[in-house]
């Protein structure tokens, strides 16, 4: 009997009903009162669109990571004053008591490390580079320096995941998946996102496929990674004794296969398997042409120099690059590791600077002989800086490095950039003193210049609305041409 | 009624005060804990209206019937008494605030007048109560100029605090000036005149020329106020307009004056240049040089005509994404943009048919890129017809140019990409007279190394890209690869070289010499390993520096053990596999953590090797690590035995390893040590390593025991 009447009270009758429709209806039209987009259309439908909100400058992205932190006391910010207090203990008023990391914390002294090496002015910007960067010099008129970059992290790991995800910690989607979302892709015979790898012999910092995740958003949106060797992109071949007409085959009787699953039960990830197929059987074709470097000019060669011939350095991924960028994909992702050095920096980053500058350059060369250099992105850069201290035994010709948040240097050039130098640190190239730069306006400009608003491109996840830029982000106007 | 007597009583004093503090104006100085007083005329300010309103109400809406009654005239009184006291309160408050900098000079001033005002009509409206209450259309009349200039006040109040036109502001079509583009403005009417119009002409106008200073016309401009004209680049200081701006806000002679929208640092800038440069009227920004200050303000505050509107209504969009497919990629520039990028992807499925169908769109394509697609000369034909086309790229496609002048009828035409590409310099001509065309890329073209400087000199609005040539560049090669996997050889096998930049020539050595261009021969497929060797290879190239040496040590095992059996234990940490690393034929790298080494520091390596059948050998190699550094050092001495049986044991030789100078301290290679003796027929072969016991005098660890490191022994 209980039970009885405690359905009872649980069903729905006449008089529940309407009290709680006439509820119903008054919440909903307070609702409308308080937030007044509720009933227009849903914001969210335009970003699906994978178009951009607003006309791009940019269409594509190629972003030169370079990955451990190279030293920008050593590259781009020029500090004479070093040279006149080498040894000298930081003053205090200037480290103002900020975090150190675990490497150098226990250190009493805090010796000033001057550059060894010698600086220039370059350009119309009359920007000072290092004599390590001489073909990066020789393009500076495309580049703009930004000195003033600073960041919330002074590990590696999370420094990385917060440049590629916009947090620290590494659950949210990378740069390149959030672009591939927003944006779709150009090219529907290539992923839109690709990942590219090379290795310094300086000190390196490991790289980890979260950084390429698509984290919530779809997986067609992760980073697909080429290597180097006979299999570019893991698992695309065809397994011995299988061809093309087999494979095609293959998969026109699996596509009747899962039209029939769909039909029946309509789960969308149904289609989303086929296309995804599709794709790979499309890259079977479009990757190899791709990857073959054969057809490439001498000049090429000589701009990029004859290691862009070997696969896996870092010129060989520039050159490719730029092949995967000119053939529509929206964010090509290159890592160049070993920029770490704690100590004996001079030594690395002789060997770190050679690998990457002249096919830095060049890439902004070839992209501008080409016409494309206007309508692609491209960034080069670290997860942060180094200290002007030195880490261990600082000599007149050897000297080490800790980690430095405060202020780092990177540039990007091409699409819609505006080329000159930005900010500016103090004396000491510790703290900044003119248009600081956090991650989150570096995003927030990236993703202006490819005509996306970073506060409209949200995804919703457990229940709230994700951006790259989190709930921060200026973009930057003063570097955008 | 207490409240009432002070009330009534204070209302002399009070606006006695106001008077004398609005007539006395700055001339009094007013302490500070009065200012707090003063702050509060925002709050205050409210109940005089309240209660004047009030008190009209009462007036005029209470029929004449109550009026006798006491209960109207003593609340009607106490209304009138709240209402002035409040008002003479609330002036006086407002006098103390006014004194604060941030208003605008003009309105408070009015305010002012106005607030006094009202406190006065009160006061004397209450004064005259009782003789008022008998006319009660004098009355009527009183109360009602009372209510205009309460609310006249207040309106004035608002707009100081809120700014003009608060509340119409919604319902005011705001009209946005558009701004010219970068192409066409002027410096004068587009960049200075919009700053001038924004921050000064709001009391610098020919209405309200403050300090006899009008800016809405160039000749009012120049004329300049009551003290003098505006600038005079003959002094270091700019003149009048420039001392004024740049002087502290606080200065009572810095304009825009305190609390007005202040210019910016770029406004400021802005007008500096362009009296510096001569204050012209007339010149456009183009005019100016790429460096100079102006123009690249300039290129902040105005937009590029690149960012263009586009005028033509949009396509169907099922007409788009029918003739999308995977090859041909159609998309709009932006949500909501009619124009239309389209890129062509994938060679095979390029043909001109693939063109033509695009017509539905055809003038609707802004973009098309058909880089690297086989677009033959008769398809620019097609492309012609794409009467909005801004951006053309047909790098490397098939087009030979005899037909560029087809594209003579893209008017809107910006930049077209014809890098790899047949294109001669003299078919360009036929582009020249587009209007809107500013860059050609000729990159990795014959006409890039035609005669691009005369087609410069003539159209000087194009920019021809050349790009890189490398013709004068001379680089340094990369040296070859080592192709072959096993460093250790059990049987004779090609060495395999390469370079992966044709035609680069290899020459190599054997025999640990360094290779030249003149005596070492030229590799080919054809070259053996059969030994222990060390190769060394070079790469040459014309018009490249040879590139360094590669070296590459070969090691030759003709007999692989049966087993091994270890006598001494290695270190604990540095066990690797056991006995089985030094027959596994598996080199260990320079990383001497890489678990492919035997690593020995408190004993000598022992260890014997047994062969299945009985082998002549004559020589043992043992290979080993040297990372003078990390303490590991080749051994001190080597003691080789041989045996039929394993029990009777002979000695085969005694070897001492060359040890590491003070100069090679910071070496970290591979190293071999070999034992040659005659042939020896045997079947067990025994060994003893001992590390060093003491390092040198110049070694960090000086005194310490060595490690050995062991990674292959090798028998031949």
């Amino acid at each position: 009997m209980q039970k009885e009447i405690l359905e009872h009270g649980l069903n729905m009758n006449r008089r529940r009903f309407l009290s709680r429709l006439s509820l119903g209806i008054g919440s909903v039209a307070l609702g409308s009162l308080l937030i007044p987009d509720l009933f227009s259309s849903n914001p969210e439908e335009a970003v699906i669109a994978g178009l951009p909100h607003f006309a791009p400058k940019a269409k594509r992205v190629i972003y030169l990571f370079q990955n451990g932190a190279p030293s920008q006391l050593d590259l781009f910010d020029h500090k004479p004053l070093l040279q006149k207090m080498f040894g000298e203990d930081l003053p205090a008023s200037v480290r103002m008591g900020q975090r150190l990391t675990g490497m150098t914390a226990d250190q009493t002294k805090f010796p000033l490390a001057p550059t060894i090496y010698k600086f220039n002015q370059y350009g119309q910007a009359r920007a000072e580079i290092s004599e390590l960067l001489p073909y990066t010099a020789g393009v500076v008129d495309d580049i703009c320096i930004i000195k003033s970059m600073y960041t919330e992290a002074i590990n590696h790991d999370p420094a990385l995941t917060f440049f590629q995800t916009g947090a620290q910690i590494g659950n949210r989607p990378s740069m390149g998946a959030w672009l591939s979302y927003g944006l779709g892709s150009e090219n529907k015979n290539l992923p839109a996102f690709c990942v590219l790898l090379s290795k310094g012999k300086g000190n390196g910092q490991g790289v980890y496929s979260k950084l390429w995740t698509n984290g919530f958003l779809d997986s067609i949106h992760q980073g697909v990674q080429f290597s180097s060797g006979e299999n570019p992109v893991l698992y695309l071949n065809n397994p011995d004794g299988v061809d093309k007409t087999d494979r095609r085959r293959m998969l026109d009787k699996l596509g009747e296969l899962n039209d029939l699953a769909y039909k029946e039960f309509g789960d969308p990830e149904i289609n989303a398997k086929v296309q995804q197929y599709e794709m790979a059987y499309r890259m079977q074709t479009a990757v190899p042409e791709i990857t073959d470097m054969s057809k490439e000019p001498e000049s090429i060669i000589k701009m990029y120099g004859p290691d862009c011939l070997v696969p896996g350095t870092f010129a060989a991924n520039c050159l490719l690059a730029r092949k995967l960028s000119e053939n529509g994909v929206r964010f090509v992702q290159l890592y160049h590791q070993g920029w770490d050095a704690h100590d004996n920096l001079p030594g690395q980053i002789v060997g770190q600077c050679k690998d990457v500058d002249q096919s830095s350059a060049a890439l902004i060369t070839d992209l501008k002989q080409r016409g494309l250099l206007d309508e692609t992105l491209v960034i080069w850069g670290g997860e942060f800086g180094r200290t002007n201290y030195c880490q261990g035994k600082l000599t007149k010709d050897n000297y080490g490095r800790d980690h430095h948040p405060r202020c780092f240097t990177i540039w990007m050039a091409g699409g819609g950039i505006k080329p000159g130098v930005y900010g500016e640190t103090d004396d000491f190239g510790y703290n900044i003193v003119k248009n600081p730069v956090h991650v989150h306006d570096f995003h927030a400009t990236a993703l202006a210049l490819l005509g996306i608003d970073h506060e409209k491109l949200t995804y919703k996840s457990q229940g709230r609305r994700f951006r790259l830029t989190d709930v921060a982000g200026k973009v930057v106007n003063d570097i955008i041409a | 009624m207490k409240f009432k007597n002070i009330a009534a009583a204070s209302l002399i004093p009070l606006n006695t005060l106001l008077l004398f503090l609005l007539i006395a104006g700055d001339r009094v100085v007013v302490p500070a804990w009065l200012q707090v007083f003063g702050r509060m005329h925002p709050l205050f300010l409210h109940f005089p209206i309240v209660l004047i309103l009030l008190y009209v109400v009462f007036v005029l809406a209470v029929p004449k019937v109550y009026k006798v009654e006491k209960w109207y005239t003593t609340l009607a009184e106490v209304f009138l008494l709240s209402a002035a006291f409040t008002a003479s309160l609330t002036a006086l408050m407002g006098l103390f605030l006014s004194r604060e900098p941030g208003y605008d000079v003009d309105a408070l001033q009015l305010h002012k007048y106005t607030g006094v005002l009202t406190a006065l009509v009160l006061f004397i409206m209450y004064q005259l109560h009782d003789w008022l209450q008998r006319y009660s259309n004098v009355l009527k009349v009183g109360v009602g100029i009372a209510a205009l200039v309460v609310i006249y006040t207040g309106h004035l109040g608002a707009d100081i605090t809120h700014g003009d036109n608060f509340v119409t502001a919604p319902i005011i079509h705001q009209e946005v000036k558009q701004r010219a583009a970068l192409e066409d403005a002027f410096v004068y009417a587009d960049l200075v005149e919009p700053i001038l119009q924004d921050k000064c002409m709001g009391c610098h106008n020919s209405n309200k020329s403050k300090g006899e200073l009008a800016m809405d016309t160039k000749d009012l401009l120049l004329k300049g106020g009551k003290d003098g004209k505006l600038w005079d680049t003959t002094k270091p200081d700019m003149g009048l307009l420039m001392t004024r701006i740049h002087l502290p806000e606080e200065e009572k002679e810095h304009m825009p004056p305190a609390g007005k929208p202040q210019l910016t640092e770029n406004e400021m800038t802005i007008l500096y240049a362009w009296i510096k440069s001569g204050a012209e009227f007339d010149k456009k920004v183009t005019d100016l040089s790429p460096t100079d200050t102006l123009r690249i303000l300039a290129g902040k505050v105005l937009k590029s005509s690149a960012d263009e509107q586009y005028a033509f209504a949009p396509a169907d969009e099922k007409e788009i994404s029918k003739l999308n497919n995977n090859n041909r990629v159609i998309t709009p520039l932006a949500i909501g943009s009619p124009a239309l990028a389209v890129n062509f992807f994938n060679k095979p499925f390029y043909n001109k048919k693939a063109l033509e169908e695009l017509a539905p769109v055809k003038d609707k394509i802004v973009e098309l890129n058909l880089d690297n697609m086989p677009v033959k000369d008769e398809d620019l034909k097609v492309i012609s017809g794409f009467s909005n086309l801004r951006k053309l790229n047909l790098n490397f496609s098939d087009v030979t140019g005899s037909t560029l002048s087809e594209l003579g009828k893209l008017q809107f035409l910006r930049s077209i990409s014809l890098s790899g590409t047949a294109v001669k310099a003299s078919q360009l001509t036929a582009l020249a007279n587009l209007p809107k065309l500013r860059a050609v890329y000729l990159w990795n073209t014959t006409a890039a190394s035609g005669d691009v400087q005369l087609l410069e000199s003539k159209n000087k609005n194009i920019v021809y890209q050349t790009g890189f040539t490398g013709d004068t560049v001379v680089l340094k090669l990369n040296p070859p690869v080592v192709e072959n996997e096993e460093q250790v050889i059990s049987k004779a096998e090609p060495l395999r070289l390469k370079h992966y930049v044709n035609g680069t020539t290899i020459r190599y050595t054997l025999d640990g010499t360094e290779p030249d261009s003149i005596h070492s021969p030229v590799y080919n497929s054809n070259v053996m390993l059969d030994n222990n060797v060390t190769v060394k290879a070079k790469a040459y190239k014309k018009g490249w520096i040879s590139s360094d040496i590669i070296e590459q040590h070969f090691y030759k095992s003709s007999y692989e053990p049966d087993s091994a059996v270890l006598l001494t234990q290695p270190d604990k940490s540095r066990a690797a596999s056991g006995a089985k690393t030094l027959i596994d034929l598996q080199k260990g790298s320079l990383n001497f953590g890489d678990g492919k080494w035997l690593g020995y520091r408190d004993k000598p390596v022992l260890a014997t090797f047994y062969f299945p059948q009985t082998i002549t050998a004559k020589n043992i190699s043992f290979s080993m690590l040297e990372n003078v550094d990390a303490y590991i050092f080749p051994p001190q001495q080597i003691t080789v035995w041989a045996s039929t049986d394993g029990k009777q044991w002979k000695t085969l030789g005694n070897i001492t390893p060359k040890q590491p100078e003070q100069k090679d301290k910071d070496a970290n290679r591979l190293i071999s040590a070999e034992c040659t003796f005659p042939p020896t027929a045997l079947q067990y072969i025994k060994f003893e390593a001992k590390p060093v016991e003491a390092l040198p005098a110049w070694h960090r660890g000086k005194g310490d025991k060595g490690w050995v490191f062991m990674d292959e022994v090798f028998v031949n």
